[in-house]
């Protein structure tokens, strides 16, 4: 699904990332990396696939895209150091000619010394073009006419279909100037959003990204 | 005998029933055994005397040197229970100025009493099957049971349908490690597997003795009959239309009990008695599952001191406590089951010798065929069978963990002590390790070491060390996993009750709704929490809330059946139902034809909607449900087709937009019992059904943290929903336990795949009787009025997401 805020292209992909390709620029929202380290830290028995399922879509997504930049838009990182860590600073080595950008999240609580071990940039907010600005939660009240690109809110959309049947699916929702990507990250929930008068509703699918009509 | 028996009985006047001095004599004798017996007999006693004549005798032998410990455990499955035994054994302690001292242990006893209790424990203790795992949790616990001669089951038939029962053969498999001499007693109402109940209860190792008390309580059923079966709907299934016929009833009675099957139903039975007899605010009330508990308290203490006229209720009042000026009962819409029927029919008539008054209220023309069948049933002793779980791994981890909390378990003694029971007698060696690979290391080995430790072994002592784990582990005991629940109170801080989150989700501040029988307003939404304000108004929304929708029982199918076959008889007005309805079956007739026993029903009609076929195995819905997409399945292996499923207790119905090939199909055998698993696997969505059921096991088994008792979650970060951990299962380690039994849940208990299967099996030997009737008949019509249907064609979730994708992008 392609749309143009002013003369910036955005490109949503059904991978739930967006991508500019004027600029080389993968956007991609709240992995939660280490959250199964965490739950399993606590207690709780998930599965912990040698290699994160997330980092290897991301792999695919780079060499099908080849950008330039990555930013993760916050919420990386789910917890403090664990096991899932080395497996990140592995993916960010792999791809050593790609400029990686972390604008912070509240989940990104790893100390600045550990961040910083990383060829990572960590912003709290990063300008794109004249009218793009990318940041971890949406903004509530737009600056300087720039379409806010974020993520945090883990946005989904519930549809009904015939026969009493409903499907709950993650979302690009846009409002405004504030544009919000669906979590990347395999283990994370949805927050159901409904669709409020002026905004639109982009529903991933399993290959196609839609419109609400 | 039993002195202490004789004493009591004789002071108050009694005489014990012979079932009474029976039981005395196998307790003192030193049998276990099960007891069945009905409500309002005083089954209570026959056991409490041969428990305090054993302590006594023991005493006097030993002398009473021994420190004082817990003698004996007796275990209900509601607290209101278990507060009406307190009050009556203590009675007798006192009554007999007996030392013996008994104590309760429920939810609501304070951490201070429960200290005590703990520290000297009372010799009788009155306790919930969650709490005595609560105790096991603790540490020195196997001191605390270590004198512990009885074991009490109340209401065991009732407990042994549900995973309460596992946690039941759990406790009891360790008590009996603990005190080989335990003595354990089952007492249960009629059903259909006593045998096997009291097997299940006793451990296979253990005969026991069983004791039934030969009272026939005296039942008289009638069913409330419309004026004019004219006017009287084909389908429906609230039946408010009927409310009239109720007034008299409830005007003649001192007390009357409505049982609905539902809580809305029971929302909108309530506003209607209220509209037609407005004079009777504050004589009449309603009693379900989602009120508080202060209201709900203050309604069983109001039927008990006999102030309502009447108490709109649902299952919430099945069990439990006995309202003696409860006189009439009236059951509204079908009770699915015999053995429910009977149970709320005895909820009248308490005192001894009265007669139990029962009014069956249809809810459409065809579901008064159902009074018939039940009254048939009762009369030929049909009772339903209760299912108990097997191998619910979910309910084991859970039991490991809490072990493990305490003193720690040994993996070869826990297994043989599991082994023994009925849930887990058909467990394996490698599955056993494999729970307690999932408390050690999360699962099976997946490499590298990580932060995994939820339960270590010390010494081949296997331990929960962190105290973290061990708290979030004691809040989590149970299997009863409630929903996203909304608490509903007042700005003034009252607390009404609770509604499901989604129905809230719907409403926006200022829309109305019904609630406990109150119009409310909705102000606001706060975390989980409704702001309500009384309303005026007379329209609003009635919530409903989900589950609670049981199908038809196999017993009261073959009662249904009967009473369809007895309308070939000459009708009588001795069967005043089939009488009233020989008009509908003339129609029916007239139309297409009746079902006869030893054939099988099946109608095709065409309508503006498209081709139907209806089929009547009268086999209950869930039943219907897996055999209708079997049979799509079959259909559509002759020919591409998507069917529209509609169901029933009575039948179901497929609906297509082109013609249905059943004709060739019943050449080929639509109902062959050949290749049928592999039929139900191919034609049933189940990892949808699964999905749903992982929802409990998920929660039981520890992977989602259910939070602190009506508090909102303090542990968000912890949270992931239990689809989450279903697929990242179904992807990573799809032979996990718990995995795996949610599929054999589904199969057991939502497709009933035994109970389909013989319906498959029975069907087969029938005639086929297909007829063409040119407009829907009074069998077709309710089945096809059916609000709820679902889809079915080969096509899996991603296909028919698919479609719905073309929808939109058109």
């Amino acid at each position: 699904m392609d749309f143009y805020y002013k003369e910036e292209l955005i490109q949503l992909l059904p991978e739930k990332v967006a991508f500019l390709p004027d600029h080389g620029i993968l956007i991609v929202a709240d992995l939660h990396l280490g959250k199964a380290s965490h739950f399993r830290k606590a207690g709780i028995m998930i599965p912990l696939p040698s290699s994160s399922p997330d980092l290897k879509r991301l792999d695919e997504l780079i060499s099908a895209l080849e950008p330039s930049t990555l930013v993760f838009l916050g919420d990386l990182f789910h917890s403090s150091l664990n096991k899932e860590w080395e497996g990140l600073k592995n993916f960010l080595s792999r791809h050593a000619a790609i400029r990686f950008v972390l604008t912070k999240g509240n989940h990104d609580i790893l100390p600045t010394t550990v961040m910083k071990d990383t060829p990572m940039e960590i912003v709290e907010e990063l300008a794109v073009g004249e009218h793009l600005l990318l940041r971890h939660e949406p903004m509530t009240e737009s600056r300087d006419e720039k379409l806010n690109i974020s993520g945090h809110i883990h946005p989904g959309f519930m549809i009904k279909s015939q026969g009493r049947q409903s499907f709950r699916l993650p979302c690009f929702y846009l409002q405004g100037q504030s544009l919000v990507l669906p979590a990347f990250g395999q283990l994370t929930g949805l927050h159901m959003l409904k669709k409020e008068a002026g905004a639109k509703v982009f529903i991933v699918f399993q290959d196609e990204v839609l419109e609400l009509p | 005998m039993n002195s202490f028996g004789e004493v009591w009985f004789s002071n108050q006047g009694w005489i014990a029933h012979p079932f009474q001095e029976k039981t005395w004599s196998a307790m003192a004798k030193g049998r276990s055994g099960l007891l069945n017996a009905p409500t309002g007999y005083g089954k209570t006693m026959a056991i409490w005397f041969g428990v305090l004549h054993h302590y006594y005798i023991q005493r006097k032998v030993k002398k009473g040197k021994d420190p004082r410990k817990l003698h004996a455990l007796w275990i209900t499955p509601l607290r209101a229970l278990s507060s009406e035994i307190y009050q009556a054994t203590k009675l007798v302690s006192d009554d007999l100025a007996l030392d013996y001292e008994i104590g309760l242990r429920t939810g609501d006893t304070s951490t201070k009493i429960r200290k005590d209790q703990k520290k000297k424990p009372p010799q009788g203790l009155l306790t919930t099957p969650e709490s005595v795992h609560i105790l096991m949790a603790s540490k020195g616990y196997i001191d605390y049971f270590s004198g512990l001669e009885f074991v009490i089951v109340d209401e065991w038939h009732e407990l042994m349908g549900s995973k309460r029962g596992v946690l039941i053969e759990l406790a009891l498999s360790r008590l009996k490690a603990i005190n080989p001499k335990l003595k354990i007693w089952g007492i249960s109402a009629t059903i259909g597997n006593l045998e096997e109940a009291k097997e299940i209860l006793l451990g296979p190792e253990n005969r026991g003795v069983m004791i039934k008390a030969a009272i026939k309580k005296r039942l008289q059923i009638e069913t409330l009959l419309p004026e004019l079966i004219e006017r009287f709907p084909w389908a429906g299934h609230l039946g408010v239309h009927m409310a009239e016929k109720v007034i008299p009833i409830i005007e003649q009675s001192q007390s009357t009990l409505l049982f609905t099957n539902t809580r809305s139903q029971a929302e909108i039975w309530y506003r209607q008695l209220l509209e037609l007899m407005p004079d009777w605010a504050g004589a009449i009330a309603l009693h379900h599952g989602s009120l508080s508990n202060e209201i709900r308290t203050w309604v069983e203490a109001a039927l008990h001191e006999g102030s309502l006229k009447a108490v709109i209720c649902t299952s919430s009042l099945d069990l439990g406590v006995d309202f003696r000026p409860v006189d009439t009962v009236v059951q509204i819409g079908s009770p699915k089951g015999i053995a429910r029927f009977l149970q709320r029919a005895g909820r009248s008539g308490h005192q001894p010798g009265a007669m139990s008054k029962i009014y069956f209220l249809p809810t459409h023309s065809l579901e008064i065929m159902e009074g018939a069948s039940l009254k048939y049933a009762v009369k030929e002793g049909m009772m339903e069978r209760r299912i108990p779980y097997v191998r619910s791994f979910d309910v084991l981890l859970q039991y490991l963990v809490t072990l493990a909390i305490s003193e720690g378990f040994k993996a070869e003694e826990t297994y043989h002590e599991i082994k023994g029971t009925h849930c887990f007698s058909s467990i394996t060696a490698e599955e056993f390790n494999e729970c307690i690979l999932m408390i050690t290391k999360g699962g099976r080995s997946l490499g590298a070491y990580d932060e995994f430790h939820k339960v270590v072994a010390e010494e081949g002592i296997f331990k929960v060390t962190s105290r973290r784990i061990a708290h979030r582990h004691l809040l989590n005991i149970g299997t009863i996993v409630s929903d996203a629940m909304m608490q509903v109170k007042f700005m003034s801080g009252k607390y009404l009750g609770t509604i499901e989150e989604w129905f809230i989700s719907r409403l926006k501040p200022g829309d109305n709704f019904w609630f406990s029988g109150r119009n409310l307003e909705l102000i606001k939404v706060r975390e989980m929490q409704a702001i309500v304000k009384n309303s005026t108004g007379k329209k609003g929304a009635i919530p409903s809330w989900m589950g609670g929708r049981l199908p038809l029982s196999a017993d009261l199918g073959v009662a249904l059946r009967h009473s369809m076959d007895m309308v070939h008889q000459p009708i009588t007005r001795k069967s005043p139902e089939l009488h009233f309805l020989k008009p509908l079956f003339l129609k029916q007739q007239e139309l297409s034809a009746l079902p006869e026993e030893g054939t099988l029903l099946m109608e095709s009609i065409q309508t503006k909607y498209g081709y139907h076929l209806f089929v009547y195995p009268f086999e209950g819905k869930f039943v219907h449900e897996g055999m209708a997409a079997v049979i799509a399945y079959r259909l559509s292996k002759i020919k591409a087709a998507t069917f529209s499923i509609a169901t029933n207790e009575y039948g179901f119905e497929l609906l297509s937009d082109a013609p249905i090939p059943v004709e060739e199909a019943m050449e080929i055998g639509l109902f062959n019992t050949e290749d049928l698993m592999n039929d139900i696997r191919l034609g049933i969505n189940t990892t949808e059904m699964a999905r749903r059921r992982f929802r409990d096991i998920a929660s039981i088994a520890g992977l989602v943290f259910q939070g602190y008792p009506g508090k909102p979650m303090k542990t968000k970060h912890l949270q992931a929903n239990s689809s989450l951990f279903f697929s990242v299962f179904e992807d990573y380690d799809p032979k996990n336990l718990l995995l795996r039994q949610a599929y054999d849940e589904v199969m057991d208990f939502q497709l009933e795949s035994a109970r389909m299967y013989a319906a498959f099996v029975r069907i087969s030997t029938h005639a086929i009787n297909l007829t063409f009737p040119d407009k829907l008949t009074p069998f077709s019509f309710p089945i096809f009025a059916e609000s709820f249907r679902e889809r079915y064609s080969n096509e899996d979730w991603q296909t028919r997401l698919g479609k719905l994708k073309d929808r939109l992008e058109k």
